[in-house]
Parts: C-alpha cells; sequence; structure tokens
C-alpha cells in the first residue's frame, strides 16, 4: 500500500525575516524619497528667490525711478507708474509667501522663535491682534527638522485662520522638556477639523512629518469654535542645532 | 532733495550694501536724487574695506548678504572707532517681530521689510540723517 503525500509538506517557509527586511526597505525608500522632495523645494525656493525675486525687485525700484524722475505736471503717468509699483510689490510678496511654503529659510536665518514671530506679524497688520508665544526652553538648539516641523505646523494652521473673518484668538505656546518638545496651538473655528486632517494636502504632510519624527499629532475640537492642535516631538539624545544661514 | 545737510553743509553719506548689483545701483541713483552722496558695495567684505575710506554715517544693509551675515557686518561697522556713530538700516525679506531676538535687533537702528518703500526709506534717512 502506498502512503499519499501531502501536497504541501515540506513547503512550509518562514517569510517573517523577509517581510520585516522589505518594510525596512521601504520605510528606507520613503525616507529617502522624502529627503529627495525637501531637497527639491529648498533648491526650488532659492532659485525662485535669487531669480524671480530679485528681477522683481530691481523692475520695482526702476519703476519708482520712474516715477521719481517724472515732471510735476505727468499726473497720468505718475498714477499709472505708482500703480505697476504697487502691483510689482504684491507680486514680490506673493512669491515670497510661495517661497516660504516651499523651504522655510526664515527658520535658519532668524531662529524658530523669531520665525514664528514673524509669521505672526500679519495678524498684527491686518487684526490688530497681538500674539505672544508663550515659549519655555530653548528652541535654537533645536535638530533643524524639529524647528522645521514645527514651524510649519504653525504656519499651515495661520494660513487658515488668514481666510478667518472675523479677528482670529489665536494662543500659541512652545515648551521644551528632556523628552522633547511641545507645540499647542488654539485656533478659531475657521481653522476647521476637516481642514487640518489633511483634505489640504499641506495638512497631509504636516501629519507625515511628525509621524516620521515619531511625534504625536493631537487635534481636539471644544465644541465652541475653537480647534486645538498639539503636537509632540521626541528629541535624540543629542540634538543637532540649527546651522543658521545668511538669508 | 529730501536729503538733510549736516552742521558744515555737506550731504549725508549713505552705503548701500546689495548682492544684486542692479538693486544697488538703483538705490543709488533714488537716494542721490534725493541729495545724498552714496556708494554702493556688493559684499560684506567690499563694505568693510569701502566704508573705511568713505565713512558712512548711515549705511543700508541687505541682510542676506553672500559672504557674510548682515548682522555680523553691521556689528562690524559699529564696533570701528571711526564709524561710532554710524546708523545702520537692515533691509530685509523676512518680517521681524520687534522683540523676537534683542541680540540681533540690536545691530540695527531700523529694520525695512523688502520690497523696498522709497517714500518709507526716505522719511527713514530724514530721520537718522
Amino acid at each position: 500500500m502506498t502512503q499519499k503525500k501531502n501536497p504541501s509538506a515540506g513547503r512550509i517557509t518562514d517569510v517573517t525575516t523577509q517581510n520585516l527586511e522589505r518594510v525596512a526597505q521601504l520605510t528606507d525608500l520613503l525616507h529617502r524619497l522624502d529627503n529627495l522632495r525637501d531637497h527639491e523645494r529648498m533648491q526650488l525656493s532659492r532659485e525662485l528667490h535669487d531669480t524671480l525675486v530679485s528681477t522683481l525687485s530691481a523692475t520695482k525700484l526702476e519703476c519708482d525711478w520712474l516715477l521719481r524722475a517724472q515732471p510735476p505736471g505727468a499726473a497720468e503717468t505718475q498714477k499709472r507708474l505708482s500703480r505697476v509699483s504697487g502691483s510689482l510689490a504684491e507680486a514680490i510678496l506673493f512669491t515670497r509667501q510661495v517661497i516660504d511654503r516651499l523651504w522655510p529659510a526664515a527658520v535658519q536665518h532668524l531662529g524658530l522663535v523669531a520665525a514664528i514671530q514673524g509669521q505672526l506679524a500679519p495678524l498684527r497688520a491686518r487684526w490688530g491682534v497681538e500674539v505672544k508665544p508663550d515659549v519655555q526652553g530653548d528652541m535654537e538648539t533645536l535638530p533643524e527638522v524639529h524647528a522645521m516641523t514645527l514651524y510649519r505646523a504653525v504656519q499651515e494652521a495661520l494660513n487658515l485662520s488668514a481666510e478667518a473673518a472675523s479677528p482670529p484668538r489665536v494662543r500659541l505656546s512652545l515648551k521644551r522638556s528632556d523628552k522633547g518638545v511641545e507645540l499647542q496651538l488654539a485656533l478659531p473655528s475657521a481653522a476647521t477639523l476637516r481642514d487640518l486632517t489633511g483634505s489640504r494636502l499641506d495638512g497631509a504632510l504636516m501629519q507625515e512629518r511628525v509621524l516620521r519624527l515619531r511625534g504625536e499629532y493631537l487635534l481636539a475640537d471644544d465644541g465652541e469654535g475653537t480647534v486645538h492642535l498639539r503636537l509632540f516631538l521626541p528629541l535624540p539624545l543629542r540634538g543637532r542645532g540649527i546651522a543658521r544661514a545668511a538669508p | 532733495m529730501r536729503a538733510n545737510a549736516n552742521a558744515s553743509g555737506n550731504a549725508p553719506r549713505i552705503m548701500v550694501v546689495d548682492d544684486h548689483v542692479a538693486s544697488g545701483d538703483l538705490l543709488r541713483e533714488i537716494l542721490s536724487m534725493e541729495g545724498y552722496v552714496v556708494r554702493v558695495a556688493h559684499c560684506g567684505e567690499d563694505a568693510v574695506v569701502a566704508a573705511r575710506e568713505f565713512k558712512p554715517q548711515i549705511a543700508l544693509l541687505d541682510v542676506g548678504l553672500p559672504d557674510m551675515d548682515g548682522y555680523a557686518l553691521a556689528r562690524l561697522l559699529k564696533s570701528n572707532p571711526a564709524l561710532h556713530q554710524i546708523r545702520v538700516v537692515a533691509l530685509s525679506g523676512y518680517a521681524q517681530s520687534t522683540d523676537a531676538d534683542g541680540s540681533r535687533e540690536e545691530s540695527f537702528d531700523r529694520y525695512l521689510l523688502k520690497p523696498v518703500d522709497v517714500e518709507q526709506l526716505l522719511s527713514v534717512l530724514e530721520s537718522l540723517s
């Protein structure tokens, strides 16, 4: 009598190690793609600054020169030159905003706290709202990637607040401890939970960045028109300080 | 003409430091039209050398210079005994809160946001000269 063989016998393979290796490879690839994306954004922002902004600025000055060189009777020409100068100023500011969103070089040039305070300046200009961040601990020696992530979180949230129809009530605190750095932000209702949780590309990218740093990203709506954002980033044992560059 | 001549009847001397050649030259032309005596430098090192000879009363610095941080250049100019009364105006693309950083804030007497508003710039220069 011949014994039937189990067709699957001897074919069982433990793929745990292979899967773990594959996950590690994919994670590594993801990090490299993220770094490449950041590098491209940085390059693009530099090129925009060095070419477009410089050219627009020089053209605006040229226009201002023409404006001042006009004889007193040339009212119509003065009016039109003044309008062109104003449009160029708007184009420069807009391009700077795009550059800042691509790569927030202000963090490197000014330091995290000053760069965040610079972001708050438009609130003062538009609404007369003075937001004083509550800063505890040294923020200037944070690793660059941490500082950039915190800045971008504030940037995205404030962009949403800027769309508010009434003066936003923004509260912002930054606290550094031995374990990490924590950002807390309270925003008006115009910045909805949906906006901040990924319906916008930048919101989704922000979440990704936080997760990549093994951080925590919590959002809550108090039901009274305010969204609370808490972001915690653990710090490596030896944090690399921000290498400050010339703007 | 917006430049106020000093007690000896001389027009104020202004040094413009901007790495963008066209912008620096245009600022010189505009300020010269207003009666200032202007010299332009395109990097920090040239500015330090030019300042020794030109002895500007006011320096107009682009904060983002290729070879030197504008803050460092401002401190360098102010530390020169021959220029102890120099007033330094920063031109920067980054909005900065007045109390953002005391140590860097001290480097400059005024801080102007780019793009330069010529009227605002002339008012600042008038108040400093």
